[in-house]
């Protein structure tokens, strides 16, 4: 099996709603849809990670580039990431600490001033 | 593949990402024959055995190298082995790079190279020995 990736809007933010398995094979399809969102404007992103199957240092890494991407042009990332086993991995690479992390997308999208918040760390 | 503790068993796959995902399922299948070993014990090693042949299938490719990579898995008494074998160019063990301090800024530029602190964190034990001709990869999840 291989990512899943549906593009819904809820204004102000956008929802990428991901499924499937977020690896090597899966994280560039990713990175590919969250180029796209935000060259359309997209600068208030919820990343549903709710129907994620599996996910390692790639798919990671393309969350990281995803949240790095929109702080660049000040917009802001929120995760809804209900799974244990999945957060477990966030939770490792300490990324729970930086990036806002939801249980529900209605979580996420009331989120705007604890993201806000969370967005003191600064991007390079 | 067999249910027997002592016996082992070994995948060869092509050095292809397409591949990883099998090794995850046939890994995850061996483990789970241990009743004993409870399911966030099977996921740690799915991570760990994805992240550890990921590595292994691109130091094949960046090497231009066509061989197998190969994975054997066993059950040892109270747990769950697996070895990750590679033919690549190996690395310094010592030299890989700190995990930045989730505040640095440099934090959200590290978008890879994650893959070897995963690990780290999610077996009770792992051993990398690399040199010119290959890296072997073992790790240990126990029983907990």
């Amino acid at each position: 099996m291989s990512v899943t990736i549906r593009c819904s809007e809820r204004p102000p933010w956008t929802v990428l709603s991901v499924g499937g398995e977020l690896d090597v094979v899966g994280a560039p399809d990713l990175r590919q849809a969250v180029v796209k969102a935000v060259a359309e404007g997209c600068r208030m992103l919820v990343l549903d990670i709710s129907e994620l199957d599996f996910i390692d240092s790639f798919g990671i890494g393309a969350v990281v580039a995803a949240l790095k991407r929109l702080r660049q042009r000040g917009g802001e990332l929120a995760l809804v990431c209900p799974s244990s086993r999945i957060r477990r991995v966030f939770e490792i690479c300490d990324l729970d600490r930086i990036i806002a992390m939801h249980d529900s997308i209605d979580g996420a999208a009331g989120s705007r001033s604890e993201s806000a918040a969370a967005s003191s760390v600064p991007v390079t | 593949m067999s249910g027997a503790a002592n016996q082992a068993v070994e995948i060869e796959i092509p050095p292809r990402p397409d591949y990883v995902s099998l090794v995850r399922v046939v890994v995850a299948a061996a483990a789970e024959l241990d009743p004993s070993l409870e399911p966030p014990r099977v996921d740690d090693l799915r991570v760990a055995v994805s992240e550890a042949t990921t590595n292994a299938i691109q130091a094949h490719m960046r090497s231009g190298c066509t061989r197998p990579v190969r994975v054997t898995c066993w059950r040892p008494e109270g747990g769950v082995s697996v070895v990750v074998r590679d033919e690549g160019p190996g690395f310094d063990v010592g030299a890989l790079p700190p995990e930045p301090v989730t505040e640095s800024p440099a934090r959200l530029s590290r978008e890879s190279g994650m893959g070897i602190s995963i690990i780290r964190a999610l077996a009770d034990s792992v051993s990398i020995d690399s040199c010119g001709r290959g890296t072997e990869l073992r790790l240990v999840f126990k029983h907990r």
